[in-house]
C-alpha cells in the first residue's frame, strides 16, 4: 500500500501541493485526477523521489520510501522519451539495470516481453527508426520489465491505436490481479470509469475528494431516477422522497426525471408512483465521471 | 551515492560515444594528419626539390650580371647583346622564361633600380633571390670604391655567426636549456588542455540537452539521483577523452616510427646535411625535458580543469531546452577559458612574472597557464601545490553548485532560464 501523508510542496512562494494525503491499495487501480497544473505531476514526482516534499512523507508498505525502493516502482511519465540513437534492446537493458536488475536478468525478462508483444525484430533497431506508437510500446515494456509492485502510469494510453490500447489495458489489469498497486493519472474519464477502483481529485494543489469510485459517483452524482410510465397526463404525485424535475412525452409513453432526496430509494419511491400510474421502466441515472469531474473542478 | 549505478551510467556514456562513427574517424584520422605534418615536409625535401625557373636578365649597369649565379631556385640567362628591355617585353611570350628582370644603369649615387616582369605573380623565393644578388653586387661595387686593400680578407674575418648557449643555474650546477623546445611544449600542452576542455565539456552539454529535450531524463532520475546521472555522464565523457588522447599518442608515435623506418637513411641524411647544429640542439632539448613530471602535471591539470568546467557545461545544458539557447548562459564558461588561452602568451615571455603567477594560481585560468609554465621548470613546489589545491577545491564547489542547477534544470521546460533563475535554483533546498 502506498500512502502520502500530508504532502506539501512549495516552490518559493508557490504552493504546488498543499497538505495532500492519499492511500492507494494493493491489487487496485488508483486514479489520480485533476485539471492541468493542479499538482498531479508534482505528486507523482514526489512519490518517485525525483522531488523531495517540503513537508509530509511517502510511505510504501509501511516503510518510509527510500532509494532502495526504486526497483519496486515502474514509472511511465506523461512526456515519453528514449535515446533516439540507441538500439531498442540495448536501451531497455540499460534502463532495467538502472532499476537494479542484472544484465542477464534484464536480457531474459526483455526477451520474454518481446516475444509476448511479437516485436523480436525490433531488438537491434534504433529508436529513431520506430514509429511513435512502436516507441511507446517499447517504453511501456521498459516501465514494467523489472516487475514493479508500484506502477505509476501518466496517461498510459495516449499515442496508442485502439488495438494497442486494449493490449496495454489488459496488461494493467493483469498486474493489478497479481497484486500491484497501480496509480493511473489521466484525463480520459472513460478509462477512469473502466479501470479505477479508487480515485482522488486534486485541484489548485489541494485534495478535493478521494475514495472508491462507486462511492464518489453516488456522493457527487445528482442522484436522479428516470421513470417511464403509461399515461397521457403528467405526474401529479407529491412525495417527500422526491421532486419532479422533468416530465415529457416519450415515444408512446411519458418520461419523468425525479430528483431523489438523500436516503430515499426505489423502495420508497416506487410505491408512491404506483398509486397513480402504470410504470414501464425505473432506472437510476448514474452520473458520468466526466460530469463529476467538471462539477467538482468548476465549483472551486 | 550509488556507485554501482554511476558505473552503469558511465558505461553507457562511454560506449555510446566511442562506437560513434565520428569518434572513430577523428580518433584515427587525427594521428594520420599529425604524422603527415611531420613526414610530408621531410618527404618533400628528400624526394622533390622545386622546379628551377628561368629568369632572363637585361643588365644595363654592367655590375650585376657576374653575381647572378644560377641556383636551385632560378636559372639566370643574360639577355642577348644589343636587345632593349622594351623589345624583350614585347617578345616575352616567345622567350620561354619565367620572368624578365631589367636592371637600370648606375645612377649618381651608385644605385640601380630593378624591375621584374612575369606572366603570373612573381614567386617569393625568386624575388628574394634576385633582390639578394642585386644588393650584393651593388654593395660590393660600393665597397670597392673605397679602395681598401685586402678587402676580401677583412670581410672574411669580420663575418661572424654567434650562437647563444642558454644555461640555467640550479643547485646541481649549470644546465643547458633550450628555450624553443620549452615554448613549443608549453604551447602544445596549454592548447591541448584548452581544446580538450572545450570539446569534451561541450560533449557533456550536448548529452544533457539530448536527454532533456528527448524527455528521457525523467525516467532516468526516477531510477537514479540526478547528481549520480551528472557524475556518471561527466566521468563517462572524461574516459572518452582519455581514451582518445591515448590512442592519439600511441598512433602518432607508431606512424612517425614507421615512416622514419621506411624513409630510413634518407631522412636522417637530410637532417644531418640540413641543420646539424639546429637538430642537435632540439634533440638535446627534448632529452632534457622531465617528461614524467610534465606528463603527470598535464594529466592532473587536464582532469581537474575538465572537472571544473564539465560541471558548468552540464548545468548550462540542463538550463536550456535546445542547443541554440546556450549562448548567453555559456559566457561564464567560455570567457575564462579563452582568457586562459590568451594569458599563455605573456607567460611564455615571462614565466615567473606577476601575471603568469596569478593566472596560474587562479583556478579558472590555471589549467592552461600553469601548463605553459611547467615545461620551463621554474614553478616552485608551493605554487604548484597551491594551484592544484585551489583548482580541486573550486572544481568540487562548482560541482555542488552545478548539481543544484542541473537538478532543477533538467525537469524545467519551456521558459528560457536567465542567470536570475539559475541563482534561484542554486538557493533551492533539495
Amino acid at each position: 500500500m502506498l500512502e502520502c501523508r500530508s504532502v506539501t510542496k512549495k516552490f518559493g512562494d508557490f504552493k504546488a501541493l498543499d497538505n495532500v494525503s492519499i492511500e492507494a491499495e494493493r491489487g487496485r487501480v488508483f486514479g489520480l485526477l485533476g485539471p492541468n497544473g493542479a499538482g498531479k505531476t508534482t505528486l507523482i514526482r514526489i512519490i518517485n523521489r525525483i522531488t523531495i516534499p517540503t513537508d509530509g512523507e511517502v510511505i510504501y508498505d509501511g516503510r518510509l520510501m527510500n532509494d532502495d525502493m526504486v526497483r519496486e516502482i515502474g514509472y511511465l511519465p506523461e512526456e515519453r522519451g528514449l535515446y533516439k540513437k540507441m538500439k531498442v534492446g540495448e536501451q531497455a537493458i540499460y534502463l532495467a539495470r538502472l532499476k537494479g536488475l542484472s544484465m542477464s536478468e534484464a536480457k531474459k525478462e526483455l526477451k520474454e516481453w518481446f516475444v509476448k508483444f511479437g516485436i523480436q525484430s525490433w531488438w537491434d533497431k534504433k529508436v529513431e527508426e520506430l514509429s511513435k506508437g512502436m516507441a511507446q510500446k517499447v517504453q511501456f515494456i521498459t516501465t514494467v520489465l523489472h516487475k514493479p509492485s508500484l506502477l505509476i502510469l501518466d496517461e498510459p494510453f495516449s499515442g496508442f491505436d485502439p488495438v494497442n490500447v486494449q493490449i496495454i489495458r489488459n496488461e494493467i489489469l493483469r498486474m493489478k490481479d497479481e497484486g500491484a498497486t497501480i496509480i493511473l493519472s489521466t484525463h480520459n474519464m472513460e478509462s477512469v470509469e473502466e479501470l479505477c477502483d479508487d480515485i482522488a481529485l486534486i485541484n489548485h494543489a489541494k485534495l478535493v475528494v478521494s475514495g472508491p469510485t462507486g462511492e464518489i459517483r453516488r456522493k457527487y452524482g445528482s442522484n436522479q431516477v428516470e421513470v417511464l410510465y403509461r399515461s397521457t397526463d403528467p405526474l401529479t404525485t407529491w412525495s417527500k422522497y422526491f421532486t419532479i424535475s422533468l416530465d415529457e412525452e416519450y415515444k408512446h409513453l411519458r418520461r419523468a426525471v425525479l430528483d431523489v432526496e438523500d436516503g430515499a430509494g426505489a423502495q420508497q419511491i416506487l410505491p408512491e408512483l404506483l398509486k397513480s400510474v402504470d410504470i414501464a421502466s425505473y432506472r437510476e441515472l448514474v452520473p458520468r465521471m466526466n460530469d463529476i469531474f467538471i462539477k467538482l473542478v468548476s465549483e472551486k | 551515492m550509488n556507485f554501482n549505478k554511476i558505473g552503469i551510467i558511465l558505461g553507457r556514456e562511454f560506449s555510446v560515444r566511442v562506437k560513434k562513427k565520428s569518434f572513430i574517424l577523428t580518433t584515427i584520422l587525427t594521428p594520420i594528419l599529425m604524422a603527415a605534418l611531420f613526414i610530408v615536409p621531410t618527404v618533400l625535401m628528400v624526394v622533390g626539390g622545386k622546379d628551377t625557373e628561368k629568369v632572363m636578365v637585361q643588365d644595363n649597369s654592367g655590375i650585376v650580371a657576374p653575381y647572378l649565379e644560377s641556383s636551385s631556385t632560378a636559372e639566370y640567362i643574360i639577355a642577348p647583346e644589343g636587345s632593349t628591355l622594351e623589345q624583350l617585353k614585347a617578345d616575352f611570350n616567345n622567350l620561354d622564361v619565367y620572368a624578365l628582370v631589367g636592371i637600370s644603369e648606375l645612377d649618381s649615387s651608385n644605385n640601380v633600380q630593378a624591375v621584374a616582369y612575369s606572366a603570373e605573380p612573381l614567386n617569393v623565393d625568386i624575388k628574394s633571390d634576385i633582390s639578394r644578388k642585386v644588393n650584393k653586387a651593388v654593395e660590393t661595387m660600393k665597397l670597392s670604391l673605397y679602395n681598401i686593400t685586402d678587402l676580401d680578407r677583412i670581410l672574411e674575418e669580420v663575418r661572424s655567426d654567434v650562437q647563444i648557449t642558454t644555461l640555467t643555474l640550479t643547485e646541481k650546477g649549470e644546465k643547458e636549456e633550450s628555450t624553443e623546445i620549452y615554448m613549443a611544449l608549453s604551447y602544445i600542452m596549454s592548447f591541448l588542455i584548452y581544446m580538450f576542455i572545450f570539446m569534451f565539456g561541450n560533449m557533456v552539454m550536448r548529452g544533457v540537452i539530448e536527454e532533456k529535450s528527448g524527455r528521457i531524463v525523467e525516467v532516468i532520475v526516477s531510477s537514479v539521483k540526478s547528481v549520480e546521472l551528472m557524475i556518471g555522464k561527466i566521468l563517462g565523457v572524461a574516459l572518452v577523452a582519455i581514451t582518445q588522447f591515448l590512442i592519439w599518442v600511441v598512433l602518432t608515435l607508431i606512424l612517425v616510427m614507421v615512416a622514419g623506418f621506411l624513409l630510413g637513411g634518407d631522412l636522417v641524411g637530410t637532417m644531418e646535411s640540413a641543420e646539424v647544429a639546429g637538430m642537435g640542439s632540439i634533440l638535446k632539448g627534448i632529452s632534457e625535458v622531465r617528461f614524467g613530471y610534465v606528463i603527470t602535471c598535464f594529466l592532473i591539470y587536464f582532469v581537474l580543469g575538465y572537472l571544473l568546467y564539465a560541471g558548468m557545461f552540464a548545468a548550462v545544458g540542463a538550463a536550456v531546452d535546445n542547443e541554440a539557447d546556450t549562448g548567453q548562459l555559456s559566457i561564464p564558461i567560455t570567457v575564462p577559458l579563452i582568457l586562459g588561452l590568451f594569458l599563455m602568451i605573456p607567460t611564455f615571455q615571462n614565466p615567473t612574472g606577476q601575471l603568469a603567477f596569478w593566472s596560474s594560481i587562479i583556478p579558472f585560468t590555471s589549467p592552461m597557464v600553469m601548463m605553459a609554465r611547467i615545461p620551463f621548470g621554474v614553478v616552485p613546489f608551493w605554487e604548484l601545490a597551491l594551484s592544484i589545491i585551489l583548482l580541486l577545491a573550486t572544481a568540487l564547489l562548482m560541482a555542488v553548485i552545478s548539481a543544484k542547477i542541473y537538478k532543477v534544470g533538467i525537469l524545467t521546460y519551456g521558459k528560457k532560464a536567465s542567470f536570475k533563475d539559475l541563482w534561484k535554483w542554486i538557493k533551492t533546498k533539495n
